[in-house]
This record gives C-alpha cells, structure tokens and sequence, in this order.
C-alpha cells in the first residue's frame, strides 16, 4: 500500500486545486471563444440585431473569465513546476508538441480576443468573423494541447518513441480523442447552460425582460443540445476508461479489490448535477416558452452547471491517487515524481495548503461580488 | 544529445526567449510603475478636493487592466519557455526558485483581487480614502510580485547562500553568503550536466538521488543583488511609467484646440512628468548601489560593462575604493587563476567570451548611463515650475518656460526612459554569458533535448509580434478613448 509523504500530499492538494478552479474557468473561456463568433455569424445571417447583441453581451464573461483563468494558469506552472519536477521535465518533453499546440493556442487566443473587441463594427462583418473563428481556433487549439497530459498519465502511450526522438508517437493514444471531444463539448454546453440560467434569472428579476428571455432561450436551445452530446460523451469516456485505464475505471466505481481508494460518492454527486442540469434546463425551456421564468430553477441550472465540471475533473484526477500516472491496474507512485531538493515537513505542507486555500477563498468571494453581483443584478449596457 | 548540438539548440532558442522577456517587460513596467502615479493623482484629487486629479487618476488607471492582461498572457508564455524550452531550469525551480515562485503566486492574487475591485468601485465607496488603498493594495501586489521574480533572476546572477561552491569554479568571486546548499549534489550536477544535457533529468531516479539541494530555501530571499535589483528596477519602471503617462497627457495638450481642457491636460502631464523627474533625480543612487554589488560580486561584469581591462582609473578606483591609484586586476590576472580553479576550462570560458562581448556591453552601458544623465536633468529642470533660479537655467537652456519645456520634453523623457531600461537588462542578461546561473550551470546545458528547428523559432517570433502589436493597439486606443470621452461629456 502506497502512502503519501508531506511532500507528494502538499504536491497533489496545490495542484488538485488550482487545476480545479482553472479548468472550471478554461472553459467558460472555450465555451465563449466558440459560442460568440456563432451567435454573430446567426446574427448575420439572419439579419437579427438582437443576436448581434447577445454575442456582444456573452463576450463579457469571456473577458472576465479568462483574465481570472490566466492567474490560476500561472499556479498550475509554478505548482506542477516547483514541486512536481520530474514530471514536469517528462511531459515537456516527451509531449513537446501537444504542449507547443497549447501554448501556440493561448498565444492565439488572447490576441484575438482583443483584436476581436476593437474590430466589432470598424471592420466589415466578414472580416470581424475570420477574426472570431481565430479566437475560436486558439481557444480550441488550448485544450488539444493539454489534454493529452491527461490521456498521457491515465495511458501513457509513446513515452521511449518519444524520448528516442518521435515526438509524434503519443498521439496513438486512444484515450486522447475521447477526453478531447468531452472537453470541448464540456466547455461549450457549460458557457451555453450558464448563460442561459443568468438571462432567465435576470427576466425573472424584471431587468431588461425582452432581451433576457430573448437570451435564455437561445442559449437554452444550443444548451439541451449540447448537453446530450457531452452526456454522450460522458458515457464513452466512462468505457474507454474501463478498457485503458481500469485502475481509474475501478477508482470511480468503488472497486477496493484494485483501488486503493473510492470515489464512487463524487462519481454519483456528478450524476446527480447532471440529472439536475436537465431537468432544470427542460423545465425552464418550457416556462420561457411560455414567457415566465423561475428563480429556483435558474439557480439550480447555474450552480449544477457551475459545479458538475469541477466534480468531474475531481473524481477523474482523484482517482488515479495514489499513483501520478496509471499502468493499467496499477501505476507509478505519485512519490517519485515530487520534489525531493529541499526538506518539506508535515507543519510545512499543511501550512502551505491552508494559507492556500484561505487566499483562494477570499479571491473566490471578491470575484463572485464583482463577477456576479454586477452580471445577475444589472443592466449591461 | 551531444554538448555541441546543445549549443546549436540553445543558440537557436535564444532569439525568441530574448523577445519574449522583453515584450513581458514591456507590460510588467506599467502594472508595476504606473500605480504609483495613478495613486498619487487620486490622493491630490481627495486632498484637495479637486475633480481634475481624480479624473487623471480614473482615467489612467483603465491602463493597468490592459498592461495587466497582457502581462499575464506574456507571463505564461515566458513560464512555460522556462519549462518547456530550458527545461533543465527544473532543478532550480523545484529548490532555489520554488519560495520565490509559490510567494509570487500570492502576490499575483493580491494584485488581480484588488485591481478587479479598484476598477469597478470607482465612486461607489463612500470614503474616497478606502478606495485609494484598494489601489495602494494594486501597488503592493505587483511590487511585491516584481520583487520576488527579481529575487530569482538576481540568484542566477549571484547564487546566494552556496558559500565558497561558486569560488572553488570562478576563484574571483567572493564567498556567496554563508553555505546552505548541498555541495557535494550541486558539484555532481555540475559535472554531469554537460556530459548527459538534461535528458537525464527524465529519469525520476536521478532528482531523488541527488538529495536535498538546498537545506534553506529562504537564503534565496536574503540575497544583497536582490535588494539592489528591486530598487533599481522599481525605480526604473516607475520612471518608465510617469514619463509615458506624461506624454500622453502632453499629447492631448498639443493635440486639442480646447483650451478648457489645456488646463486638465497640463495638470495631469505635470504631475506624472514629477513622479518621473523625481524617480530621475534619485535613479544615480540606487544606480551606484547596483554597480557596487556588481564589483562586488559580479567582477567581470564589471570589467566589461565599465569597457575597463583593469590596471589603474582614478575615477573608478575613488568610486569603488576610495582610492584614486588602486590598482585593479584585468583579464590576464583574472586569466592566471584558473590553475586554482576545479575547472580551469570555466575560467578561459568565462574570460574569453566576457571580452568577445566587451564592445557591445559598453555600448549597452554607456547607452544607459547617458539617458539617465540627461534624465536627471530633466528631473532638475522640472523644478523650474517652482524655483526662479531653475526657470531662468531652463529658459537659458532651451529657450522655453518650465511649463512648455515639461510638456515638449516628455517625449524625449519616454524614449530615453525606455532605452535606458531595455539597455540596463541586457547588460544585466549577458554580463553572466554563458552561465545561467552564474559559475555553475551553462545556458546549453539546460536547453531542451528537442531540437528547436528555425522553423519552430520564426512562428513563436511571429506570434510575440502579434501579442506585442495587439498590446500596443490596446494601449494606444482605450485610453485616447477614455481621454476622448472627457470632451464628449465636457460638451465638446
């Protein structure tokens, strides 16, 4: 039985962590990268100015959430840098090129979301388009990078190709297209069902009643849509774990016989918020169409919206504990990749955690006033 | 990968790590100069009462969202540059570096919480004086974050805390505080690095073997070149920010036929054109505490910036030793201790290539030291708006009051400023050529083992152009809107 040392227990909860809360963030930024320059092209196409108005109002919390996701980004490099080494060094450069695809996203990204900005009617609609498709490209190029760190750890295939020079090998992977196709979709339905939980909330609470319900059911539509694709998803996901990666597959099942530990309770927390983002999707779908909205209901499609990805995320990277990277019911130790070049005691660990996660939440709280007191009870123009 | 094909790689990554160093520069200067001028706009506006400064201060500040978004995005890039493409840094990172970084994150968190909540509580809060130190809390977050990445940067150039290790490689280098490090690790390191590359960091086995590197890893945070490099540097982009700030404002002065707003204008410009002036004036002081740390600790820097081969200077040696006919030790002294050295070939590395560089880190140093003079006068004749004597010198001097001689010199102020900077790092960078950290890891010994291919090198180029350009754009546009927006809602 494998057991933590301070300083593969500080390790696991720094990078547990700001993976969490960045990855929820990333993908409101993917989700909007995608869901903006759609709705536009729509507006264009269906002459409708209204829609035009929706991508511009969407493309608020794009800003927002991706200068927040950029701060966590930067604790994800220091955490897995400083105190993951080695693993660091491999996935550099073993997975060289998924990396570089990432990062040349993010490079691609940024700039083109304020390019995107500046350019929304100085340009001609055309041209504004090509630039949101480069904003959608950059945003989608993100993940396609990082996920194969993922796929990598759960199976990692391509490893001495890749160190005896073909860089090219790991994409053999076959858990890669599927965790990739899930985090695409992932970040689109969440944009969309967010969005279309907070214009329902704000018709409900009177604020601009017109085009809030206008809002909502438009996201509502693309929403329910893209969640039976990712539910769909979910569920390949779930098999292709059992076949390549069945100590993860036994972690989320609660199977003790392979697993050390069992995740099954946030396995079934996952379920239920997706059970619950239908429901209250469908419910409100039906209650906009008939020009009324609910404040429940709004609030039960935000919040299980908002947290079923982070649970997703926790039950998956959880469960590969207490192994870092996962050989079919087994592993290597999480041990041997944390740093071992200054001495980290238990006092030490916990003390880093702590103060991390107070800070966290204070952050957490300062956003949600700004973030979310101003979107739900105001008026954006 | 052989240690030839190191250097070819390292070589070829250079170019697009230099750029991207710079153009993340070029955005930290505004997130971490320029709330001190916002600041100092708004107490004026509440201790006075005056809506005007409080406009300049509002009005500035919708900068730091844009230099802070982008400094964030080049931050990324230069972090994973670090990991991906020097990938060897890993060993510094995860000891030397790790309480600097994991500090710097909260710093980071510090300024992101209380720039969100400085932006948005603009005239919601009752007591003016509340908001200013949600501000005071922006400065603090990003200085301090500018702190500790200098802390870092300034142990690669003086690796604190190893005691006599870097000696027993360099011998003219003097002890390096007391001795917190592992030598025996860092020694083997040493020695295997240029044999294996970093491939031979892929293997788990090798870190753990080594041990503890370090045994504190708080010395890295008591380093004198980090104390010298965060003045100076703090100082510089405070300089950088006041001046840039200030020609903005003397733009719109210039620009607009609204003598209304000339007066708006002219304040705002006056003041930054102050915190400029004043940062000028005492720039030669923290500049005299950066060189002494150089000679103290970083001699051959020294020599090359100085384009001094040793011997005998009477004004070097009144400044550095009180003593106008000292005697300096030149390259060939320096040259004849290799034979005390573990390495010898270091010591004819370090030497020949620091005098190969000799003629472009004088021009790089001279760059900076004339820009800073004529800075300080300029931060001299600013206080010509108040003192008879210098009003008069600057009319002699430039044939203009103090007033019009302020707003036509800030442009010149803007451009020195930033040569002066963009000169000082690189006499900083590759004064330690070819170490990265200075006497015991080489730069080609930490590069990736992947091959950078010219191809790969062009496209990161062209996508830090693209970030710069797009940065650029937004600093020009959303203020010159704001400012615009003045004389729309002035009923212009």
């Amino acid at each position: 039985m494998e057991t933590f040392t301070p300083a593969t227990w500080m390790s696991f909860m720094l990078l547990g962590i700001a993976v969490l809360v960045h990855v929820t963030l990333v993908n409101l930024v993917l989700g909007f990268s995608v869901l903006v320059p759609f709705i536009e092209y729509l507006s264009y196409r269906r002459k409708d100015k209204g829609l035009e108005d929706l991508a511009r109002r969407l493309f608020r919390y794009l800003v927002i959430s991706d200068l927040v996701a950029g701060v966590w980004g930067t604790w994800i490099t220091v955490v897995l840098g400083g105190l993951w080494p080695t693993l660091t060094y491999i996935a550099a450069t073993v997975l060289f090129i998924p990396i570089t695809i990432a990062i040349i996203g993010i490079l691609i990204s940024i700039p083109a979301i304020a390019i995107y900005w500046y350019t929304w009617n100085k340009v001609s609609p055309k041209i504004h388009m090509m630039i949101g498709v480069l904003m959608a490209l950059g945003a989608l190029m993100v993940p396609a990078g990082f996920r194969m760190i993922f796929s990598f750890i759960n199976y990692p295939v391509g490893l001495n190709e890749a160190l005896k020079g073909n860089l090219y090998s790991v994409f053999n992977n076959p858990i890669y297209p599927v965790i990739l196709l899930k985090s695409w979709f992932g970040g689109l339905t969440m944009s969309a069902l967010m969005a279309a939980g907070i214009y329902a909330l704000k018709f409900y609470r009177n604020i601009e009643t017109e085009n809030s319900i206008k809002a909502s059911l438009i996201m509502l539509k693309m929403g329910l849509l893209l969640l039976l694709i990712q539910t769909l998803m979910g569920i390949t996901y779930f098999y292709t774990l059992n076949s390549y990666s069945p100590y993860i597959y036994a972690s989320i099942i609660g199977d003790t016989k392979i697993a050390q530990y069992n995740f099954m309770p946030l396995f079934l927390t996952h379920i239920l918020l997706v059970v619950l983002m239908w429901f209250a999707a469908l419910i409100l779908f039906k209650q906009l169409r008939d020009n009324k909205s609910s404040q429940i209901f709004s609030f039960i499609l935000i919040l299980a919206t908002f947290f079923a990805l982070p649970v997703g995320e926790a039950m998956n990277d959880a469960s590969r504990a207490p192994y870092m990277v996962i050989n079919g019911t087994s592993g290597l130790p999480a041990n041997i990749f944390t740093n071992s070049m200054f001495p980290i005691s238990w006092s030490i660990a916990y003390l880093a955690v702590i103060v991390a996660v107070v800070v966290m939440a204070i952050f957490a709280v300062t956003l949600y006033i700004i973030y979310f007191g101003r979107t739900i009870n105001s008026k954006e123009h | 990968m052989s240690e030839l094909s190191s250097l070819a790689n390292a070589n070829a990554a250079l170019p697009m790590t230099i750029l991207g160093i710079y153009i993340h520069g070029f955005f930290l200067i505004l997130a971490v100069g320029l709330p001190y001028v916002v600041l100092i706009y708004e107490a004026l506006g509440i201790i006075r009462k005056d809506n005007e400064y409080l406009e300049a201060a509002k009005r500035t500040s919708v900068v730091w969202a844009i230099s802070f978004g982008f400094g964030a995005v080049t931050g990324t890039l230069v972090e994973f540059g670090l990991v991906q493409i020097w990938s060897g840094t890993i060993l510094a990172i995860g000891s030397f570096f790790f309480i600097p970084l994991y500090l710097e994150l909260f710093a980071f968190l510090i300024e992101v919480t209380f720039l969100a909540a400085y932006l948005y509580t603009w005239n919601k809060i009752k007591n003016p004086w509340m908001h200013w130190l949600l501000g005071l809390g922006i400065l603090l977050g990003s200085n301090a974050s500018a702190w500790l990445i200098l802390t870092v940067n300034s142990w690669m150039q003086t690796p604190w805390g190893t005691g006599t290790l870097v000696q027993k490689i360099l011998p003219w280098t003097p002890e390096l505080g007391p001795s917190k490090v592992n030598n025996t690790a860092l020694v083997t390191i040493y020695n295997v690095l240029p044999k294996t590359g970093s491939i031979v960091l892929a293997d788990p086995k090798v870190i753990q073997a080594l041990g503890y590197l370090i045994y504190d890893p708080l010395i890295v945070l008591f380093n004198p070149n980090a104390l010298a490099t965060v003045i100076h540097t703090i100082l510089a982009t405070i300089i950088i920010a006041a001046f840039e700030t200030a020609s903005i404002y003397s733009y719109f002065y210039l620009r607009g036929p609204r003598t209304d707003l000339k007066n708006f204008y002219f304040k705002a410009a006056k003041i930054a054109y102050g915190v400029g002036g004043i940062g000028s004036i005492l720039m030669p002081f923290s500049g005299d505490f950066m060189a002494r740390i150089v000679y103290q600790f970083q001699y051959v820097k020294f020599l090359i910036m100085e384009g001094f081969n040793g011997g005998k200077d009477p004004l070097i040696g009144l400044l550095t030793e009180f003593n106008p006919s000292y005697n300096f030790p030149g390259f060939k002294d320096l040259m004849s201790t290799a034979n005390k050295s573990i390495d010898p070939n270091a010591v004819i590395q370090t030497l020949t290539e620091a005098q190969q560089m000799q003629p472009l880190m004088t021009v790089f140093y001279y760059s900076m030291v004339i820009s800073g003079i004529i800075l300080f006068l300029f931060g001299i004749g600013f206080f010509g708006l108040y003192n008879k004597k210098i009003n008069a010198l600057v009319r002699m001097i430039t044939r203009m009051p103090t007033n019009k001689f302020i707003i036509y010199s800030s442009f010149i102020a803007t451009i020195l400023s930033i040569i002066a900077a963009s000169a000082g790092w690189a006499v900083r960078e590759i004064g330690r050529h070819p170490w990265t950290i200075y006497g015991l890891v080489q730069y080609q010994q930490v590069i990736t083992p992947n091959p950078i291919t010219s191809e790969f090198s062009m496209l990161i180029i062209a996508i830090e152009l693209l970030i710069l350009i797009s940065g650029l754009v937004a600093l020009y546009f959303i203020p010159t809107k704001s400012l615009n927006e003045i004389e729309i809602v002035r009923g212009g």
